[in-house]
């Protein structure tokens, strides 16, 4: 007799081996088809048997998705704790199983996972914290970008920069936050305990500088401008409708020297003719 | 005698003798990048660049420019049911030609099913069935890239009671029908052959000398019940006398020492790609070989 085709044998594997249970007990959760698609479908002998043979595979599943996902959230597992991380993985993989070939995208659906979970009634920030950690993955090998020098900054005329579309580092995230989250980031860098975070509006960016990631807090009127204006004429606009003319042009002034000394700006270009109309 | 004049040149005509190498792992970048040491070649794994920019590209350009480099994928899912990936395929097809490695390899597995990614290796059924369809899609793949792909053989904790071709055999069989090379790995030999209660040698019989490209080695643990691929030990002895066997077969072959958990310092890894042209040279009863790859693209 044939034995089932490869469709049928992989489609069964991959089903037993993301059973988050184990295999033995996803036994009798299969259909009747695929159970007698189980009998006989692995060889016998050897001191283990089928079952015990393919957790070796069901385990090194979730061990290996466990850990990529701990070295990307590595504060998202400090504040809830290793076991908790654990259940909280397996959780999540039964709703988002990789879908990538690479494991280092496993993750990207982490943050919205994480906004939904119950582990937010002890941690409500844990959503917040998430998207900054994915962030910080992303950020890390977001595209490269030639610099722009304080020289090459300076040598610009005032109105000449007026109108050109500011170009930002392709590692930019800007984040906005119900939880100041940046907190708990840098502590866990510095190695202190973990704070618990009350609620507070909370705007955060995130970029790369040459090969290090930086997290920093800014005010609402920064993370607009980072987020929606493409022009510094725009941005000027924006914030004299505020602050008034002149206290505008200094806020931008001061910004844009940060911005290049951190080097989240990195460049300026000409807007079309097309897209001026 | 006539196996040592046969000895003295690689026998596969596929690809270059890149002499002794180690599998480029992360945690050894600043040693690497702050010594340049002594190795003849790396190998790298492709996933793990195949990312917009930031410290990888950096890191892998560097290293490219210094040493022979061959890229090493575990994406492929040569084996899966599901359709080829050519969205990955694009991506891998552009990195090979930025980066112009001296070959590029991958597993005889599948990897996922059904659009999920299970990111192992995971084993076959050797039957006609999935022998006309991995030959089909290797030349798809080769096709695709544009270049001959090397098909490394993977451990296994199961075999399937309906396969009906030794391993061996049916790895083999891939090889010639598919016009591509093999990366033989020898660890993954030993714990199949162990695991499974086959002959090794008999499984090295069964291979086309002039197909093999690459040896891997690396070590494993010991479970008790089975051995388990780990890449977290020394080679074990038992794996160097199947590698001398090995090059007693198939001549001198790029050799890559891999390890990838409880990874040492560099300098233990290294020590190991030298142990292995120890054991090579040995073997092929002291004659020593000179590379003859400069990591060119084939």
């Amino acid at each position: 007799m044939a034995g089932p085709s490869l469709q049928q044998v992989q489609e069964l594997l991959s089903k037993l081996i993301g059973a988050p249970e184990g295999v033995g007990p996803a036994l009798p959760a299969l259909s009747l088809e695929e159970q007698a698609r189980w009998q006989g479908l692995i060889r016998h002998g050897g001191a283990l048997d089928p079952i015990e043979r393919l957790d070796v595979y069901a385990n090194m599943y979730f061990f290996r998705i466990r850990d990529a996902l701990a070295d990307d959230f590595p504060v998202v597992r400090a504040t809830i704790g290793a076991d908790a991380f654990h259940n909280f993985v397996t959780d999540y993989l039964l709703v988002h199983p990789s879908r990538s070939f690479s494991l280092r995208d496993v993750g990207s659906a982490v943050p919205q996972f994480a906004r939904s979970h119950p582990y937010t009634g002890t941690w409500p920030w844990l959503g917040d914290l998430a998207a900054l950690e994915w962030s910080v993955v992303e950020a890390f090998d977001a595209a490269d970008a030639p610099m722009l020098s304080a020289e090459q900054w300076a040598a610009y005329a005032a109105e000449e920069l007026a109108n050109r579309r500011l170009v930002w580092h392709p590692s930019l995230r800007v984040l906005a936050c119900e939880y100041p989250v940046h907190q708990a980031w840098q502590r866990f860098q510095r190695d202190e305990p973990l704070p618990t975070l009350a609620p507070e509006e909370t705007w955060i960016r995130v970029w790369r500088n040459q090969e290090r990631v930086f997290v920093a807090a800014m005010t609402r009127d920064e993370a607009t401008v980072l987020r929606s204006h493409e022009t510094l004429a725009d941005a000027g606009e924006f914030l004299a409708a505020t602050y008034g003319q002149s206290r505008a042009t200094e806020l931008l002034a001061n910004w844009l020297v940060a911005w290049v000394q951190s080097r989240v700006l990195c460049g300026v270009e000409p807007i079309t003719r097309r897209e001026q109309r | 005698m006539a196996r040592l004049e046969r000895a003295r040149v690689p026998m596969n005509a596929f690809v270059p003798f890149l002499g002794y190498g180690i599998g480029l792992r992360p945690k050894h970048y600043p040693e690497i990048l702050d010594q340049w040491p002594h190795v003849d070649w790396f190998e790298a794994i492709t996933e793990n660049f195949l990312v917009a920019g930031g410290r990888p590209r950096r890191v892998i350009r560097e290293i490219r420019a210094r040493y022979p480099l061959v890229l090493h994928g575990v994406s492929l899912s040569v084996g899966s049911s599901d359709p080829l990936d050519f969205d990955y395929l694009a991506r891998v097809r552009d990195f090979v030609r930025e980066l112009e490695p001296a070959w590029v390899s991958d597993h005889l597995c599948w990897t996922g099913v059904g659009g999920i990614n299970l990111h192992d290796l995971l084993p076959l059924p050797f039957t006609e069935e999935t022998l006309r369809h991995v030959v089909e899609r290797v030349q798809a793949v080769q096709d695709f890239l544009g270049r001959r792909i090397l098909l490394e053989n993977v451990s296994s904790y199961l075999e399937f009671a309906h396969s009906t071709i030794p391993e061996g055999e049916f790895l083999a069989t891939v090889a010639k029908r598919a016009d591509c090379a093999i990366l033989l790995d020898v660890n993954n030999l030993y714990v199949n052959a162990q695991n499974h209660g086959f002959d090794p040698l008999a499984y090295l019989d069964a291979l086309p000398p002039e197909r093999i490209a690459q040896i891997h080695l690396a070590g494993y643990a010991d479970r008790g019940t089975f051995l388990h691929d780990t890449h977290d030990h020394p080679v074990w002895p038992p794996v160097w006398n199947l590698y001398r066997e090995a090059v007693r077969r198939f001549g001198p072959v790029s050799t890559l020492v891999e390890w990838d958990a409880q990874l040492p310092p560099l300098a233990t890894v290294l020590a190991e790609a030298e142990r292995a042209r120890q054991v090579a040279e040995e073997t092929l009863h002291g004659w020593s070989f000179t590379a003859t790859g400069t990591g060119a693209p084939q």
